[in-house]
């Protein structure tokens, strides 16, 4: 795939922050500033457990997985959509339009989103995951195939961009920028794009993300190469409403 | 307030204005330092009255939201996000917030109390507005000034969200005495601080037993609280081996919201443990012998939470914005810009409303957000828009293991039959999960009104 060849050399040559400008050129289509990217956004290399690379193909279709990006603490969903997500154009919480990129791999069906909810900040942790991706309808809200957070029935739509489909929510969850190399098949999380609240993350779990994280280590950006897996492995509850 | 109330402002010194508007009253005049009851003093007129409260000036339109419950907060947040210009000032006298919802979960237990504690400093300050602590006593509309505890405030709009009071007499209790006997013993505890510690002491307290709480009639704050609370104190008696029974009289014909899930909990869980009447009204009571009267016979307890019937906050009713034709002395206020007729200005939200959507802090929340959002399309000379609230309301079922069942609903208004319920999903399936979800929405919550 020559698109993410591109997409990685024009990050290299252009600098951090204009990781999404690289993406919706890309895809081709209309070059769009996102509203906001985030800066010196990491590259990091999603693997498995066992510490071999995640590869698109394995990823089962419809994971609800999890791994944390841009920080070590911060939750990201990774998903496995039935069919293939164009790029869509979405408006972040100051209603400024942004280019979402679309899906990524083979079949154009893989997407991320930060796992905090744009409502009240709800997040999936160890403990409690209040944001997932699921096929079927959900009961509090009647919605298939999108992120729910049970906190308060806000809802996603993973295939376009995570548009607020109904809830409290007022804009989309950050998206996380993903690439693919279609010669190892490998996922690398490479931007965020969006309206990102990681301060205000920061600022409400400050002292369970200590506990958890590492004091020096929560608000860090991860580097190298980052562990993803299924929510239910990863939190005691993935919760369904 | 009142065309006689405007008049005698604009025309007389405000020592007078007290006299003739009667708002003065006891609580006033004790207030200002024991004088005789029904005279305006002097020394009030060079009291807190008299003088402006102490505002930082204000930079922009100044908007006065009076109560800092759910709905005040929202408003006083949102307003600020709205147009960071507005100069927002909220008025609470309390010394910090405590949440009634979720309060329940804290009366069996499951949660600690600093989680429905908190801070109006750290609110104010996180969302750039000021916290003025203190009481209004009465406005002037045309003059747009506000009297408080704290000083007169001069303002461009004024929220009025205080709450609800309660209505004695709906328990057959006319005597105001008898009515203050019955508060002090067997509070309602769906006013958060005093009466919720209180409650909290007689279930630590409590031996052996009935254990008597009710629905009042009408639209009561927090639909599904007497039936949640009913659960949690009988899971207590269950989990603590007490020899109690909870007796829970309700008027109703069934839980008045997500039925099947509370009759559930009441048949499965408590069968043992508690006693659900319906279709009863309770006619009097005794608070000294420890009887409630019914239709059908005297119930005797050794203890109780009795909820007389809500009615708006007295506050609405002294202020003079109170709807004649309410049955629960709401305000008259536009239905969908919540403001008083003819008066773009002045507002009413939260459970002082007289729309019929539920008591709840979900629906103060969503709707102080629409409030927020209609007064500064108003300032800006822009058309405001309506969007309904939504009543999200978890109730925890059972705290051994902690499983809750939970409602979702908007409303939407008919010409011809007014307001009704829309998109209700209800979950009636008692979980665990679902009780992850019920702590996390008021989490989340307690993020949304105190954090930035």
């Amino acid at each position: 795939m020559s698109n993410s060849t591109d997409r990685r050399d024009f990050i290299r040559l252009c600098g951090k922050t204009a990781a999404a400008v690289a993406v919706a050129r890309a895809a081709g289509t209309p070059l769009m500033a996102p509203a906001f990217a985030l800066e010196n956004a990491p590259r990091v290399r999603l693997v498995t457990k066992d510490g071999g690379p995640l590869k698109a193909r394995e990823l089962p279709l419809y994971a609800n997985w999890i791994f944390h990006y841009p920080y070590h603490s911060s939750p990201a969903l990774l998903i496995k959509l039935d069919d293939p997500a164009p790029p869509t154009e979405v408006e972040d919480k100051d209603g400024k339009a942004y280019q979402w990129p679309g899906g990524v791999g083979p079949d154009k069906n893989i997407v991320s989103y930060a796992a905090i909810c744009a409502h009240a900040l709800s997040y999936d942790s160890r403990e409690s995951a209040f944001l997932n991706y699921r096929r079927k309808r959900n009961q509090m809200t009647g919605h298939g195939r999108v992120i729910t957070c049970c906190a308060h029935a806000s809802v996603y739509d993973p295939a376009a961009g995570a548009r607020v489909l109904a809830g409290p929510a007022k804009f989309p969850l950050a998206a996380v920028l993903l690439e693919h190399k279609p010669d190892t098949d490998e996922l690398y999380a490479v931007g965020l794009i969006g309206s990102e609240l990681y301060g205000e993350f920061f600022k409400a779990y400050r002292k369970e993300l200590r506990k958890q994280f590492g004091r020096a280590k929560y608000r860090k950006m991860v580097q190298g190469d980052v562990i993803a897996m299924p929510v239910a492995e990863y939190s005691e509850d993935a919760i369904e409403c | 307030m009142s065309d006689n109330g405007k008049k005698v402002v604009d025309g007389l010194g405000r020592r007078d204005f007290l006299k003739t508007a009667g708002l003065a009253g006891v609580g006033v005049a004790a207030a200002m330092g024991g004088m005789a009851a029904g005279s305006a003093p002097a020394a009030a007129v060079a009291g807190p009255l008299s003088r402006a409260a102490d505002l930082p000036k204000n930079k922009g339109p100044r908007v006065v939201v009076v109560g800092g419950g759910w709905s005040g907060l929202t408003i006083a947040k949102y307003l600020k996000k709205e147009n960071p210009k507005f100069d927002v000032v909220l008025l609470e006298p309390s010394a910090m917030f405590m949440s009634c919802p979720l309060s329940n979960l804290w009366l069996g237990g499951v949660v600690d109390v600093d989680l429905l504690l908190h801070s109006y400093l750290d609110a104010a300050r996180n969302n750039g507005y000021v916290w003025l602590q203190g009481m209004l006593v009465q406005f002037d509309r045309e003059k747009r000034r506000a009297w408080t505890t704290a000083g007169h405030v001069d303002y461009d709009y004024i929220v009025l969200a205080p709450g609800i009071d309660y209505n004695y007499a709906s328990l057959g209790v006319k005597d105001p005495a008898v009515a203050s006997t019955l508060a002090h013993m067997y509070p309602a505890a769906f006013k958060p601080g005093s009466e919720h510690l209180s409650l909290r002491n007689k279930l630590d307290d409590f031996e052996e037993g009935v254990f008597v709480l009710n629905v009042p009639a009408g639209n009561y704050r927090c639909m599904p609280g007497p039936y949640e609370r009913a659960c949690i104190i009988a899971s207590y008696f269950k989990k603590e081996g007490i020899k109690g029974k909870v007796i829970l009289l309700d008027p109703n014909d069934k839980p008045t919201i997500k039925a099947e899930g509370f009759l559930s909990a009441f048949n499965d869980l408590y069968k043992d443990v508690l006693e659900y009447h319906t279709s009863t009204t309770i006619t009097g009571v005794d608070p000294h012998n420890k009887v409630v009267e019914t239709e059908f016979g005297e119930v005797k307890f050794a203890d109780a939470a009795l909820y007389p019937r809500v009615r708006a906050a007295r506050l609405i009713e002294d202020v003079g914005l109170v709807d004649p034709n309410s049955p629960q002395m709401e305000a008259r206020i536009d239905h969908f810009f919540y403001n008083v007729p003819g008066d773009e200005h002045t507002y009413v939200a939260g459970d002082s409303r007289p729309m019929p959507f539920s008591k709840s802090g979900n629906t103060a929340n969503t709707e102080g957000k629409v409030v927020a959002g209609i007064i500064a399309a108003r300032a800006a000379g822009k058309e405001p828009k309506w969007e309904s609230p939504n009543t999200i309301c978890y109730s925890m079922v059972n705290t051994d293991p902690r499983e809750s069942i939970m409602v979702d609903a908007k409303y939407k208004f008919t010409k011809g039959k007014g307001w009704g319920f829309t998109d209700v999903r209800v979950i009636n399936k008692r979980s665990r999960q679902l009780a992850k979800a019920n702590i996390e929405w008021g989490r989340g919550l307690y993020r949304d009104m105190f954090g930035a």
